[in-house]
């Protein structure tokens, strides 16, 4: 049987549309976003990020490619072409306390960025590398 | 202070920090801002986590930055060199509408205009060498006749 991704894409989904999310590594989201299109369609912050969510919120089970342990933390992995471009993207969803002190689901956005090896999504997407990654300046 | 675990190293050490950056900003690959900003911060590795709004007071202080730094490095160019706005915009190779823009802050100059001001305010010798006619009989006799000439075969 197929590996299922942990967090529904409607919880994740939801989450954005109540602005119930945080990027905990710029240098592999925002910036990549940023960097990859420098040269054509420059950026500022607030187009990436919306760029992104925009991207997410793409997403179906075709583009899920698999569950990983990262700090004993499950994030899912996806792979989506979007605006002609391949990403990777690596998504949790985490319980944290709001301002008022209540737990509540908070969407975690750890990565997407160009890929940095071709992989195949469960539903058959083939996501290719980007040839030339990294930027000389590191936040 | 509560911690949140950073999404590069993996440590529970990410807080809010006074940051001046430097960030990527449209097609500047690095922007360090005037003023501080409080962001989350990795203690550990130095990466930075955004919440919802950070951008946006981010592009804000990047872009009153960038437009600060090029009002200062045009009055200072124009002072030193004692020239007008029209000879140093076509230094620069813009307009003198759109350098007015810049000068007083109501338009941002993309990195190319913002390095080249940057580069004239801090070099003297560098506003004497960007002069469009600046020895160009010297440095036409440099090029190779075969380049042009192959340069022109491109363009027919």
């Amino acid at each position: 049987m197929a590996e299922m991704a942990k967090y529904p894409l409607d919880d994740i989904f939801g989450l954005i549309r109540e602005s119930k999310y945080w990027f905990s590594a710029q240098s592999r989201s925002l910036y990549e976003v940023i960097r990859v299109y420098a040269s054509t369609n420059p950026k500022t912050l607030v187009e990436a990020e919306k760029f992104i969510l925009e991207g997410i919120l793409t997403l179906s089970a075709k583009n899920f490619y698999r569950r990983n342990i990262q700090w004993e933390m499950v994030v899912d992995q996806y792979g989506v072409i979007f605006d002609s471009h391949p990403w990777f993207v690596k998504l949790a969803i985490q319980n944290e306390e709001n301002e008022a002190g209540v737990s509540e689901p908070l969407l975690q956005e750890i990565s997407f960025h160009p890929p940095e090896k071709e992989f195949t999504t469960t539903g058959g997407i083939k996501i290719p590398a980007e040839s030339v990654r990294g930027s000389s300046y590191e936040a | 202070m509560k911690l949140k675990q950073c999404g590069k190293c993996g440590n529970k050490t990410m807080m809010l920090s006074k940051v001046r950056g430097p960030f990527p900003w449209k097609d500047f690959s690095a922007v360090t801002l005037t003023q501080p900003l409080e962001l989350l911060k990795c203690s550990s590795c130095g990466e930075l986590g955004y919440r919802p709004k950070d951008a946006e007071m981010i592009d804000r202080s990047i872009e009153a930055t960038i437009r600060a730094l090029s009002g200062m490095f045009i009055e200072n160019v124009i002072a030193r060199e004692k020239c007008s706005q029209l000879i140093l915009a076509a230094h620069i190779g813009i307009t003198a509408e759109y350098l007015s823009g810049i000068k007083t802050g109501t338009r941002t100059p993309g990195f190319q205009t913002f390095n080249f001001l940057k580069t004239l305010a801090e070099d003297a010798s560098a506003f004497r060498v960007s002069d469009p006619l600046f020895q160009m009989d010297e440095i036409l006799s440099e090029l190779p006749k075969e380049s042009y000439e192959e340069a022109l075969k491109k363009l027919a």
